[in-house]
């Protein structure tokens, strides 16, 4: 790579996850040389039990958001580093902020790991980098993988059993689906950041080459075993490949109907995260449906009462939309704005019709966000998330 | 719909899970699976119209018995990749009932049917043959720790010697046989 010739190391880095190997991640993140900007993701915030196995100074930061004790932390380490902290669950957050040279994953969800690796390959990542740890055996691991036209992506190794074993994707109690803690030492952790934070050395300097495949490095601390495997693309994985080409920018006041316009060959528009349209909510209380157009996760507080009982009202899943097809649209959907739909800056999504497919992006993402708190409810004046 | 499905590996299994549907709905007569209106071919959504005895509360506490029940089914993009998912936290994208409202089952609160876990791409003839199995008790969830309708839940534990409301299997049809008398050896009839 031309970056590695001329020693001009300069990237944006993500890190998802800020626990048990994400805590030191951070860290070692802000002390690598030339990294130009880093974003933090992480829901959660810092419990009492976390002091133990994870990277955080003591009792001071329990109670707060992960991403903001690591925000802080990056800024101490390295005050020139521009820092972009995002409180939300990786889903809701827009794709456009993963416009990434190196993504490191530090999940503990395999289901979370498939949505990163999705994010990834959508936004031709320089590489995502997942991480995990096995307290049994004290197994540190970490894979790379390099989107590219024939490069290996994490489920090109996934068999029917990989697919099986993903996590409950039908709890009848939400919350149960949150995974359990991995229980790894907290020097286990270190370990793993360590090797992804090396591997992501790597990606930022060049020595990968763009779609080579993927590396899997797995160390087995209690037998003193190092393993590397590779992988090759699978040509029947399930998931499409699918890297999207550079984007158009659009302004969240942009009407739908005008950047899906059958005159310029418009007919579709689609989210490029795979995020389905809510067009329909009905009352648990009183069956009662009311119709709305409005983006997966996006809803707003008011959207949920039933103005005829006040019960709750909830989405029909039986009548979520893929994209909106111009076509078949009722008329006044296609006058709404992006913002009325729900989109937030950074918001990816494709224009599908005659004259092929545009990729378009809703420009602000990243820009004025810094030192936000969540994306979807940030209380900063100066937030662009506020007015949303 | 399915003019916007580009992946040829979910278009071959949209078009398998047509195949299943109309098997199932030929090999029963509990059920009609159709695919919803406006659908492409292979279609994504269909409407098992059930028509087994099952639950539902009258209010006043009142639990009653009722014939018909419309679930709607729903065979989203990544459908092979991760099963379904949570909308918003409150409801789920592959199952939704669609009627009656009030269906009283430890696992269905309106819209939602808590299948348990559904493996990504699990067939569509097994998830309507779970949901038969649900609505007429034949499955039956009584932890109110893991469930839609805890009252439910609760009420079930109490009622077990009602279960299942309806014992018949899915897979059978009704035929008409006409039965004729035929004579004895002292003329009296069969």
């Amino acid at each position: 790579m031309s970056r590695k010739r001329s020693g001009c190391v300069k990237g944006h880095v993500v890190i998802v996850g800020l626990g048990n190997i994400g805590s030191f991640t951070a860290g070692l993140v802000a002390r690598l040389p030339g990294v130009s900007r880093v974003t933090l993701i992480d829901r959660d915030v810092y419990e009492a039990g976390n002091v133990a196995g994870q990277d955080i100074a003591g009792r001071d930061a329990v109670g707060r958001p992960k991403t903001s004790v690591q925000a802080a932390r990056i800024r101490r380490i390295n005050p020139r580093l521009p820092v972009l902290a995002i409180r939300d669950h990786l889903e809701n957050i827009p794709l456009g902020l993963l416009r990434a040279d190196c993504i490191l994953g530090c999940l503990d969800s395999k289901r979370a790991r498939q949505v990163l690796s999705e994010m990834a390959w959508r936004m031709s990542a320089g590489a995502y980098v997942d991480a995990g740890v096995q307290a049994d055996g004290l197994l540190a691991r970490v894979s790379v993988w390099i989107p590219g036209p024939d490069g290996a992506c994490l489920e090109c190794g996934w068999s029917d059993r990989e697919y099986a074993a993903l996590e409950q994707a039908y709890p009848c109690v939400p919350d149960m689906s949150i995974p359990s803690p991995t229980g790894a030492p907290a020097c286990l952790g270190a370990l793993a950041a360590s090797l992804q934070v090396l591997e992501c050395r790597k990606v930022l300097s060049g020595e990968y080459e763009p779609g080579a495949g993927g590396r899997e490095i797995i160390l087995e601390a209690a037998g003193h075993r190092a393993y590397v495997l590779a992988h090759e693309r699978n040509r029947e994985c399930r998931f499409d490949h699918v890297r999207l080409g550079s984007p158009k920018t659009v302004r969240l006041a942009c009407i739908i109907g005008d950047v899906v316009s059958p005159a310029r060959g418009g007919g579709a528009l689609r989210m490029a995260d795979g995020r389905s349209f809510l067009t329909r909510l009905v009352c648990r209380k009183c069956g009662r449906g009311r119709r709305l157009l409005r983006l997966q996760g996006r809803l707003r507080p008011g959207d949920r009462r039933c103005s005829r009982c006040g019960g709750a009202l909830v989405p029909l899943g039986f009548e979520v939309r893929e994209y909106l097809d111009m076509k078949v649209l009722p008329r006044r959907d296609p006058r709404r704005t992006l913002r009325a739909v729900g989109m937030m800056p950074g918001d990816v999504f494709t224009v599908r019709g005659a004259g092929g497919e545009t990729v378009c992006e809703v420009e602000g993402g990243g820009r004025d966000l810094e030192d936000c708190c969540s994306v979807s409810g940030c209380a900063r004046p100066s937030c662009a998330r506020r007015r949303l | 719909m399915a003019a916007f499905v580009t992946d040829s590996i979910f278009g071959a299994h949209l078009a398998w899970q047509f195949e299943r549907a109309s098997a199932l709905d030929r090999a029963s007569d509990l059920v009609d699976i159709v695919p919803a209106p406006g659908e492409g071919n292979p279609p994504q959504r269909y409407v098992a119209a059930f028509h087994s005895k099952g639950l539902v509360s009258s209010g006043g506490g009142r639990v009653t018995e009722a014939s018909e029940f419309a679930v709607g089914i729903y065979l989203p993009h990544d459908y092979l990749r991760r099963g379904g998912a949570a909308l918003d936290g409150l409801t789920f994208d592959v199952l939704s009932l669609l009627g009656p409202v009030n269906v009283w089952h430890p696992n269905v609160r309106y819209p939602a049917i808590c299948a348990g876990h559904l493996a990504p791409g699990t067939a569509i003839d097994e998830i309507v043959t779970q949901v038969f199995e649900m609505l007429t008790y034949q499955r039956k969830n009584m932890r109110e720790d893991n469930s839609l309708n805890p009252a439910a839940a609760r009420w079930a534990r109490n009622h077990q010697d009602m279960f299942p409301i309806d014992a018949r299997p899915l897979r059978r049809r009704a035929v008409n046989i006409e039965v004729e008398a035929i004579a004895g050896p002292e003329g009296g009839g069969a």
